[in-house]
């Protein structure tokens, strides 16, 4: 047992109006008995093993793909051997609940090692170094040396040993768990990595395979969950085939000009060195189309641009501004853990919190959301559970209408720009491309361009007009450049 | 602080912390004067902001002194107030003592949050698990003098329990940076709400009131999220701790 896929189940019950929005929507109101899998290709393998001993005859491979993350989380959950909490909200006192799940989580004898959809979910140390030595710990090696040559064979620099976990992007620390589950490949009986392709640029993907193969090495199986239209290599099943849009596109000018972005370094407890991003691009500015792709390796700086661009990040040298039409003062985002960015139990809630002071934003967002809704609800149907959940008031209510509330209420403001950060995170590929269209659609009527970050942009191929692709360039620069949207 | 051997710096750590449990161990030093207790207080707040700064580096000692004074806010204003609504309603005897009984804690805030917030860093939960490693039969030699098989298993895996509690407390200070760029994103002006066109609309009372209402709201949801946010990696901790734990203590010393 590993990860805490089964604390964030027993989180999501816990009642509060905070900027944490807990998750209900993922688990709550599936009926076990319901799933709905989906084969995906003639060569799929499926293995339900709900027998309570999950670890097959011979190692084996298996690819399982879900419709939804609800569906996938339940049966991580059910792969792990972690406790099954009751999922009813607000039945029972927060600390009783979550002494229960701790008496039950230390009965566990399931020896499956679970990747979460949020890798972040995996780590337990404060830093890269520690995290490794202690999946390491052994008194028979030298642990600097073994997490030294273990970061080299996952192409990760030297340096981020020594970095803090919190630190690192999103792509890096889905990195460093994969190297941690090769470190920790002969103490389980299995592996489980779920949608394991949302954070990983394409090109580093082997890394992902070469750990699946040092479990089946070992004789030991590997389970690979993924939602409908991830990775369609692995098994060759057909990838969404998505419908245009019919919006045009919305040109717009990235301004930039000797761009330094510092992460101040520490000395205590262990010393981290400064990091220093410096963005540049050939032209002092480059015209883009939005739709626009933001691609890039892992850890070169999507996301930090992104922050920089929406005013939340200072920059410690130079400086970047964005010229739209329609649309003017700083950038706003969708973060890549975007139910992270709720500041309430539901949709709704959400909206209400940001716009209790302003009854006019207020009306708008709400005008907003339902528009949305009702284009999800028409695009989407035959998706009951990611569409019609709905929360105690009656509202509607899932991971889907968490990101379409934080869209609403970017709108209302009409930013320079909206971006969205690896939008298809829980969200299978025809649900992110229908959620990213329509959030196009309502964002060009109102003038405001739209950046879309991902690693995965085959669902929104047809969607996007123009590239900005970050590249490291000489002398530690990242290089910004205009580029055709790839195949 | 880090190189020193752990149970010297422990010794160090629990002696700085001595006059946060008694008072009375700095200001017995100085005359019976109400201020001079209160510039006493002062002096050991400094000197235990010097020693956390030297070692941690003036940006992350600065970062907990903010933490500190947001609590400080929160909690000592509110008495405050509630002093001097009372004092209205009914004679206060020992005005004086109650200010520096206030003065007191804003000054025993300011230097506890500091101090947690270094102490929990200061050790290190890989390096406490070798050490148990090291020391491995140690405890169940100890054990064997513990009467009841409860309290031995209690004894034998002290140590990961507070390995546990230290990270879990570590990981407390971790999640600002992540949570703070999520506010950020929301409320750009930090101590304000990103819209707020009715703020005035009422007049300004009911826009200081609604300040004070957004201000104690702001509170509530960092002290929730940070609860629930260090709770969140116990599950984590505790399965790797273990795995550890066992790994080690059939590997060969």
């Amino acid at each position: 047992m590993s990860g805490d896929t089964g604390i964030i189940s027993l989180l999501k019950s816990v009642p509060h109006n905070g900027m944490l929005k807990v998750q209900l929507k993922h688990t709550v109101g599936v009926d076990r008995a319901g799933w709905s899998r989906r084969e995906s290709g003639g060569e799929l393998m499926l293995t339900r093993l709900s027998d309570g001993n999950p670890v097959p005859d011979r190692p084996t491979i298996h690819i399982e793909r879900y419709a939804t993350q609800a569906e996938l989380l339940l049966r991580l959950s059910e792969l792990s051997g972690q406790p099954d909490l009751p999922l009813e909200t607000g039945a029972s006192p927060f600390l009783r609940r979550f002494w229960e799940y701790l008496e039950l989580a230390s009965t566990a004898t399931n020896k499956i090692l679970v990747l979460p959809p949020d890798p972040v979910e995996f780590f337990a140390m404060p830093t890269v170094a520690e995290e490794l030595k202690v999946a390491l710990a052994s008194a028979h090696i030298d642990p600097d040396a073994a997490t030294a040559d273990l970061l080299n064979q996952f192409r990760l620099p030297p340096s981020l040993a020594a970095q803090s976990i919190g630190s690192l992007s999103g792509g890096e620390r889905a990195l460093v768990a994969l190297a941690k589950a090769h470190a920790l490949s002969e103490e389980y009986d299995g592996l489980v990595m779920a949608s394991p392709t949302t954070w990983v640029y394409p090109e580093r993907r082997d890394m992902i395979t070469a750990v699946a193969d040092r479990y089946v090495q070992l004789q030991k199986s590997v389970w690979i969950l993924l939602l409908d239209g991830q990775w369609p290599e692995i098994d060759g099943c057909a990838a969404h085939t998505p419908h245009l849009i019919s919006t045009s596109a919305i040109p717009w000018r990235l301004i930039l000009s000797d761009l330094d972005v510092t992460y101040p370094g520490r000395a205590y407890p262990t010393a981290i060195p400064t990091k220093v991003i410096r963005y540049r691009s050939d032209t002092p500015s480059l015209d883009l189309d939005s739709p626009t792709l933001v691609l890039g390796d892992n850890g070169v700086g999507k996301s930090t641009l992104a922050l920089v661009l929406a005013g939340v990040l200072a920059p410690a040298k130079g400086s970047v501004d964005i010229l739209s039409s329609g649309a003017s003062g700083k950038a706003r985002i969708l973060m890549q853990n975007a139910y992270h960015q709720l500041f309430g139990m539901t949709p709704h809630e959400h909206i209400n919190y940001a716009f209790r002071y302003d009854t006019r934003g207020l009306g708008t967002t709400h005008e907003t959301m339902q528009e949305l809704e009702n284009s999800l609800q028409r695009s989407l149907t035959g998706f009951v559970h990611e569409v019609s959940k709905r929360d105690s008031s009656g509202h509607l209510a899932s991971l889907l209408h968490g990101k379409a509330a934080l869209a609403a209420e970017r709108l209302t403001e009409r930013p320079s720009l909206l971006i969205l950060d690896e939008p298809s995170w829980g969200l299978s590929h025809r649900l992110a491309h229908t959620f990213v269209a329509e959030v196009i659609t309502a964002a060009h009527a109102r003038g405001v361009p739209v950046a879309v970050i991902s690693h995965e942009w085959q669902w929104a191929k047809t969607l996007l007009r123009s590239a900005l692709h970050l590249t490291h360039g000489s002398e530690d620069y990242v290089v910004l450049n205009r580029c055709e949207v790839p195949e | 602080m880090r190189r020193i051997p752990w149970v010297l710096r422990l010794a160090i750590l629990a002696s700085l912390a001595a006059p946060l449990l008694d008072s009375t161990l700095v200001t017995r030093w100085v005359p019976d004067n109400p201020w001079l207790r209160v510039e006493a207080m002062f002096a050991y707040m400094v000197a235990i902001w010097i020693i956390i700064g030297l070692n941690t580096g003036l940006d992350k000692l600065f970062s907990f002194i903010s933490v500190a004074a947001v609590m400080v806010i929160a909690t000592v204003i509110v008495g405050a107030i509630v002093q001097d609504v009372l004092g209205l309603v009914i004679d206060l005897t020992g005005v004086a003592a109650t200010d520096e009984h206030l003065v007191s804690i804003v000054y025993m805030l300011m230097v506890s949050l500091p101090y947690a917030f270094f102490f929990v860093s200061s050790f290190s939960v890989a390096g406490l698990l070798q050490r148990v490693h090291a020391g491995s039969g140690a405890l169940p030699r100890l054990a064997r003098w513990v009467p009841g098989r409860r309290l031995k298993m209690k004894l034998i895996r002290a140590p990961l329990r507070i390995a546990v509690c230290l990270r879990v407390f570590q990981h407390l200070a971790e999640i600002f940076p992540p949570l703070l760029t999520v506010w950020r994103e929301e409320h750009p002006l930090a101590i304000l709400p990103r819209n707020r066109s009715d703020w005035q609309v009422e007049g300004p009372i009911s826009a200081v009131a609604k300040l004070g209402n957004w201000v104690w709201n702001a509170l509530w949801t960092w002290a929730k999220c940070l609860l629930v946010f260090a709770f969140r990696i116990v599950p984590a901790v505790d399965d790797e701790v273990r795995r550890c734990y066992v790994k080690l203590r059939e590997a060969p010393r």
